[in-house]
């Protein structure tokens, strides 16, 4: 039971006599002075979500500055020579992202363990390569609270160092996407070492099979989430990887199970779904890409308890059939996956909308057969959506009027989607105000004034993909800049943008981590200038086929966390304006360009940003055919003197 | 100070019976404020007193004067109609809450000179009442953002105490080496 707070402060302002500050109104005084630490800590929560706000406050004086130190708690660095000097100001951090930092060694993690310690909490090393076990254990040692590692993408990890991730004996969420050369010998330490390990990926380690998986089903009785994508499966006849015998006695054991991922594994036959009856607690099973039989729907459908998520992305052998069964025992549905199901007809989404009326995420991208009346049902019974993904489907303008009644629709996927227009979008925007994402690709029927609806009537907006709307034009840009949440802009092969609408959305949408203006031919280094300014949070650019230069180019290099760049074709640039530019951008850690420039450039420049981290992608796409080849032939010609 | 031989304890069961029971604050500056007992219990504060049973129908708040306590009444009274007869209202803000309609009014509300915004912090605080703290909070917040380091010590009267050296160290810090 809390006491009543001892009020410290009066509330009456002290008047500072003696004061030399550089105010013109005379008042050395600030309201702030009066707040307690904790109250500005509850300010500097809602300081969100721009992170360079809260780096405004601790410019503001040394003690905006010490109370911004003290209130961080997540940190996400973007170069590794910084870090010591920012664990020294940091010292509460219990989050470290270091995805953005392009080079993460043993020292670096040496470096985090010795200065956050039993703070640390999770870790984030997904995009990272250049560490080993060593730095692993420093790390579970130190930091003995450590709950959550994402070693995704860890390709070089070997079983020594899975065995080091072992001594984290806290670690609860562990995900290992993609280390391929882990086998059953490093999975299984970590089984023994990790027991109150609840969460775990092992997507894609193909050097792991029955015998690890199932020694953490035995160890682990925590576990919750399991992720089992991807591993090979070989004949029934053979034991050596996962097979659904396998998968049975790992069921058998891991009675807490709750979520299951199967990605393209097995075959979900009438045995594979049996086992699944021994699993009280399932709550979400993920099958993508599995062949399914109609009795393994059916099984799914009899022995799990109350599913509330299910994936049968891609998988063949879905249909009516199975669907409408499944769907008569599975009331509790809020999330469905029927990704490119190409056999299912209406019927189906008939059952779906009146069995599953709390469906609050439906995916059904390429559902060719599914006709256009079939989305006029979901509008009308699906009112709790809040994700729907119609890419490549048959909806119209009817479709996306009874659609416009999910109100809660926060993000909305209707790429390749051509019988849409600017009436059907007009109905989305009046009424779906919470509207996150929204994604056009290819909508060709879509033109300013659907955009007018859209930005006008859903201010939270943060995604938007216009790819190829060939009727856009810099007054949708500017549309667009007065919301204020956008960070993901995809407005490639758009011909009538130019540097204008790139301005506007610049100055208006400080959030902007990703931006895609590939064949935006008229836009140029005047569009550069304005984001290099105020585009702070720029990540990612695509600038292919534009007519931006060396100048331009250059002129990114001031956005510090700027990782990811895609510049083919650019017939502004020259060896030695990009050599520059990527000189200068110095957190790059992925860059797209055309494999003429391997041998323009001087192969040091090369190793020396490998080195730093980054990692080159060579195209040799030929320029589309807008131009004629003759052209083409003298800019590469141009381009090499 | 009447010494009143009525337990003013409340529990949960009772409370349906006590919708009419009043309790009278007194500010700083001595003004009584009666209000019904279940707008007073939105403050976490003054329903600890209550169940304490050291009310005494009258509740002594020498931290708050009367002209913030006149205005935090009138925040609860608002937010108790707005969650009808049930629990003590939580409103959320992190969350876009454009479908609340108490949205609108909270937004007149906090239209205060900075003195009274912060008063209004402090007194949120003191009474533990987590929406008009979180309300008030969230409006000092939002007055920060997208603000230079200048602009926000020109909004909040704070000198600086940088040396133009350290700022410039600060500032590349902040630039260069984290998001």
């Amino acid at each position: 039971m809390k006491k009543a707070k001892q009020f410290q402060f009066q509330v009456q302002p002290l008047i500072n006599n003696n004061n030399n500050n550089n105010n013109n109104n005379g008042l050395s005084f600030s309201y702030f002075d009066l707040l307690s630490e904790e109250i500005v800590f509850t300010i500097l929560d809602l300081l969100t979500p721009n992170p360079l706000d809260k780096k405004s406050f601790s410019l503001g004086c040394k003690n905006f500055y010490f109370l911004e130190s003290k209130h961080r708690r997540i940190l996400k660095p973007l170069r590794s020579e910084y870090l010591p000097k920012v664990l020294t100001r940091y010292p509460h951090v219990t989050h470290m992202d270091l995805t953005l930092c392009p080079r993460v060694t043993d020292a670096t993690l040496t470096n985090i363990a010795g200065a956050c310690n039993s703070n640390l909490v999770s870790v984030d090393l997904s995009m990272s390569k250049f560490f080993t076990g060593v730095g692993l254990l420093n790390l579970a040692v130190k930091c003995e609270n450590l709950v959550e590692l994402d070693l995704t993408n860890a390709t070089e990890l070997k079983d020594g160092a899975a065995a080091m991730v072992a001594e984290a004996r806290n670690l609860e969420r562990l995900w290992m996407r993609r280390c391929r050369m882990v086998t059953d010998l490093g999975v299984g330490c970590i089984a023994v070492g990790c027991r109150k390990l609840k969460l775990l990926s092992l997507k894609w380690c193909v050097g792991v099979g029955d015998l690890g998986v199932g020694l953490i089903a035995v160890k682990c009785k925590d576990i919750r989430s399991l992720d089992l994508s991807y591993l090979p499966k070989l004949d029934m006849s053979s034991c050596e990887k996962i097979t659904h015998i396998g998968l049975s006695s790992v069921f058998s054991c891991t009675i807490c199970l709750e979520q299951v991922t199967l990605a393209n594994g097995c075959s979900v036959n009438l045995d594979l779904a049996d086992s699944l009856n021994k699993l009280s607690k399932l709550q979400s099973i993920k099958l993508d890409g599995c062949p399914v039989t109609c009795a393994g729907l059916g099984a799914i459908g009899d022995w799990c308890v109350s599913l509330k998520e299910l994936s049968l992305s891609k998988c063949l052998g879905v249909t009516d059939e199975g669907l409408t069964y499944l769907f008569m025992k599975q009331k509790d549905l809020r999330i469905l996956d029927i990704t490119c199901c190409d056999k299912i007809t209406d019927v189906s989404i008939s059952h779906i909308t009146s069995s599953c009326t709390d469906l609050s995420s439906l995916k059904m991208e390429s559902c060719a057969l599914v006709p256009r009346e079939a989305f006029i049902l979901i509008g009308q019974r699906c009112h709790s959506l809040e994700e729907l993904d119609l890419t490549d489907n048959e909806i119209d303008d009817e479709g996306l009027k009874s659609i416009s009644k999910c109100s809660k629709l926060s993000s909305f996927k209707l790429g390749l989607c051509l019988n849409i227009t600017d009436e059907g979008l007009a109905h989305i925007g009046m009424s779906c105000v919470g509207l996150k994402e929204l994604d056009l690709y290819r909508c060709t029927g879509i033109t300013d004034s659907g955009i007018l609806a859209i930005a006008g009537g859903c201010p939270g907006l943060e995604m938007i993909n216009i790819a190829y709307c060939k009727e856009i034009t810099d007054d949708s840009l500017l549309l667009f800049s007065k919301c204020a949440q956008l960070n993901t802009i995809e407005c490639r092969g758009c011909p009538h943008i130019t540097s204008l609408g790139l301005a506007a959305i610049a100055a208006g949408c400080k959030q902007l981590t990703k931006l895609d203006i590939k064949k935006c031919y008229k836009v140029d280094d005047a569009g550069m200038i304005p984001l290099a300014y105020f585009s702070q949070n720029l990540k990612q650019i695509n600038l292919s086929y534009s007519s931006v230069t060396d100048v331009g180019l250059l002129s990114l290099a001031s956005i510090s966390c700027l990782q990811t760049l895609t510049i083919l074709h650019l017939k502004g640039l020259t060896p030695s304006g990009l050599a520059a530019a990527l000189l200068a951008c110095g957190g790059l850690t992925k860059v797209k360009l055309h494999a003429s420039f391997k041998s323009l450039l001087p192969q040091a420049i090369f190793e020396h940003l490998e080195a730093r981290g980054c990692l080159f992608q060579w195209r040799e796409k030929v320029f589309k055919a807008e131009l004629d080849p003759k052209c083409w032939k003298r800019q590469l010609e141009d381009m090499m003197q | 100070m009447a010494s009143s031989s009525t337990s003013v304890v409340v529990s949960n069961k009772e409370k349906e019976n006590k919708n009419t029971k009043k309790v009278t604050l007194k500010s700083s500056d001595g003004e009584s404020f009666e209000v019904d007992e279940s707008v007073a219990m939105e403050s976490q504060t003054i329903k600890h007193i209550i169940e304490d049973g050291c009310a005494n129908n009258e509740i002594p708040l020498p931290n708050v004067t009367s002209g913030i306590l006149s205005r935090v009444i009138e925040y609860c009274k608002k937010h108790k109609e707005a969650a009808g007869e049930s629990e003590p209202s939580v409103t959320s803000y992190t969350s876009n809450s454009t479908t609340n309609p108490l949205t609108e009014w909270d937004t007149e509300f906090v239209k205060v000179d900075q003195n009274t915004l912060f008063d209004l912090i402090l007194a949120a605080n003191y009474l533990d009442i987590k929406g008009l703290l979180d309300l008030t909070c969230k409006t000092v917040a939002d007055m920060m953002k997208g603000k230079t380091p200048q602009e926000i010590r020109e909004t909040f009267h704070i000198k600086n105490d940088y040396t133009p050296e350290e700022e410039a160290e600060v500032r590349k810090e902040n630039q260069w080496a984290f998001e």
